[in-house]
């Protein structure tokens, strides 16, 4: 007998969880390989800040290009600490409001970030990306002093 | 408790869009906390607020600086006690006639049908660059703005 519409749904959302939570456990464990393996090669990435300052942000396509960001990221930063305050998970989407601290590597001065993520998976792997933050507050932190404008 | 959720969020976002205050305030519950992360040096009604009559009057000030042109939901989930939403958002600056258009990401959090705990994200540096009309690239310093992979930003 084939599954209804609601039991559709609720197998998604058990499969979304499972592949948010490797997604998760990936990126937290700092492994780059694993982390790989959870992005489809088609993703649609998009990170809402300014590229000028932040070369890893704005829009990405493909797996590819995505790495190469998170590649200038971690070139510039290293990420100190990251825990998941929400967590959600409705059909194929997931989403989750993050906390965490980076180090900016050429500073060594402490960046705080607070990220609204949203994932949608296709096949347990991420080919869709949101990302939101406060991006004004990261720039000053980055630049080590507010906007005077 | 889902779909209570969906229903409180479904409510909230239509009341929103029609500026029913009292319908919104009937939807807060007493102890709320609610927090936009941008600057209040632009935007003064975002920060923290607690208490419900500090939300509404910090809405009061949306309203007061802004006239909600429009607001469409791009994606809403809704898990358990908590929904999250994408909205696409359209006002008016009243003091100067400028359109801001932004992306507003918004966490929610329900207590027997009422909103507990709010939190919004937008891309600050952009909404604050339409809000102040200036390109706030121009006061970031150039040697930060190059990576070397990335083409500089075409600013016309």
């Amino acid at each position: 007998m084939p599954l209804q519409p609601t039991e559709l749904a609720s197998q998604n959302t058990a499969q979304t969880r499972t592949a948010l939570a490797n997604l998760l456990g990936a990126f937290t464990g700092g492994d780059r390989e694993r982390l790989a393996a959870c992005y489809d090669d088609d993703v649609d990435w998009l990170f809402l800040a300014p590229a000028s300052v932040f070369p890893f942000a704005g829009t990405r396509r493909g797996k590819a290009e995505v790495f190469r960001g998170f590649e200038v990221l971690f070139q510039s930063y290293r990420i100190t600490e990251y825990y998941v305050e929400a967590m959600l998970v409705d059909g194929d989407w997931a989403s989750t409001y993050s906390v965490g601290q980076m180090l900016q590597l050429a500073t060594q001065r402490t960046i705080r970030i607070r990220t609204g993520n949203f994932y949608r998976f296709r096949d347990g792997k991420v080919a869709e990306y949101r990302g939101f933050t406060d991006s004004l507050d990261i720039v000053e932190q980055v630049l080590g002093r507010e906007l005077d404008f | 408790m889902t779909e209570a959720t969906r229903a409180a969020i479904d409510d909230i976002i239509d009341a929103f869009r029609c500026g029913d205050h009292a319908r919104l305030a009937d939807r807060y519950d007493d102890d709320i906390e609610w927090q936009l992360h941008a600057p209040i040096s632009v935007f003064p009604f975002a920060g923290i607020r607690r208490g419900k009559n500090a939300v509404l009057a910090s809405l009061l000030g949306v309203y007061r600086d802004f006239q909600i042109a429009g607001y469409d939901i791009a994606l809403i989930m809704v898990d358990g006690d908590r929904a999250a939403t994408i909205s696409d958002v359209r006002v008016i600056q009243r003091s100067t006639g400028r359109v801001i258009v932004s992306h507003l990401a918004s966490f929610h959090r329900f207590r027997d049908g009422k909103l507990i705990e709010y939190r919004g994200f937008s891309d600050t540096f952009d909404t604050a660059g339409q809000a102040l009309g200036r390109e706030l690239d121009d006061w970031v310093p150039q040697e930060r703005s190059i990576s070397p992979w990335m083409p500089k930003p075409d600013r016309g």
